[in-house]
């Protein structure tokens, strides 16, 4: 599994890529335009990422901006009959409205900080990303 | 519990039919509330003392260190980093304060109440928390007050973390 993770805060962008090790090859970014250029890049060199850890509150460009251009960089470089990546948004808010809103623009997924790896777990299961039931 | 959902997740927690809300890291007394609140029909019984009136841990580092796979010298890289961030950070909201501007000092209580909770630093993400609460309420008072309180705590912790290092 090939995982972006974006997150200003270095202790939760670590604590995502620990979380991820048993399972995956994390890259990890702190802001919003990095994380797009790495994302087209992917898409380009047909390696894309399976699974994008993207923080809601960041400095520059917020999370609800990368994940709209993600999508629209999908539309236009995603063969078709592949799968998107699994878009899981990381939030310390969870403002119901915020969280609604990013569902609607086509993230798949979100956790609350602070999370543990369990948490992390839960949700790739939920997402089909791990085996299991969700509630292991 | 030191942190609290903010109503929107137990609005979105009545929309999945869910019984109750855990918010993370769970605490052993959290979970017992939780579960008293959620059988209503039980007797409900007063927490013990120590568990009502215990105040939240400056540090836990064995939980720090499990939540961070075991990996020691990350965490403890991740704690340096996160005392010279908070250094740089509340000289610069003692000025906002000074300034009125309330937002600056939102966005930095915001970090640090996430960086500390974590690395399970609970007393210095509550004050962080009240503080961040009272900055975008614009209570300007309650904000002074919590982020005295704020760096009292942070001074506690950093002094209780070099104990640990030296023992």
């Amino acid at each position: 599994m090939k995982v972006l993770i974006i997150d200003d805060d270095t202790i939760c962008r670590e604590k995502l890529r620990i979380c991820m090790e048993p399972y995956a090859t994390s890259h990890l970014t702190h802001n919003g335009f990095d994380a797009l250029v790495l994302f087209r890049q992917a898409l380009q060199a047909h390696e894309p990422f399976d699974l994008i850890f993207l923080d809601l509150c960041m400095p520059g460009m917020e999370g609800k901006q990368v994940l709209e251009q993600m999508r629209q960089i999908e539309k236009e470089l995603l063969p078709p009959r592949h799968q998107s990546a699994c878009i899981i948004m990381v939030t310390a808010t969870a403002e119901r409205a915020i969280v609604m809103e990013c569902l609607e623009r086509g993230c798949n997924d979100y956790v609350i900080k602070p999370f543990v790896p369990s948490n992390i777990q839960r949700t790739l299961k939920k997402n089909g990303l791990l085996p299991g039931p969700p509630s292991d | 519990m030191s942190i609290h959902p903010p109503a929107s997740v137990h609005e979105l927690a009545d929309r999945l039919h869910a019984c109750s809300v855990l918010q993370k890291p769970i605490r052993p007394g959290l979970v017992k509330e939780v579960l008293q609140q959620s059988a209503p029909d039980s007797e409900p019984s007063a927490p013990a003392p120590s568990e009502a009136e215990a105040p939240p841990q400056l540090m836990n580092l064995a939980e720090a260190y499990e939540e961070f796979g075991n990996n020691k010298t990350i965490v403890n890289q991740l704690i340096q980093q996160f005392f010279a961030q908070v250094n740089d950070q509340l000289p610069l909201m003692r000025k906002a304060m000074t300034d009125g501007d309330l937002e600056v000092i939102r966005r930095n209580a915001h970090k640090i109440k996430g960086g500390s909770a974590n690395l399970t630093a609970m007393a210095v993400s509550r004050q962080a928390l009240a503080l961040e609460t009272a900055a975008r309420e614009k209570r300007t008072d309650d904000a002074s007050i919590a982020l005295s309180a704020l760096e009292r705590h942070f001074k506690k912790l950093t002094a209780w973390y070099k104990e640990q290092s030296v023992e």
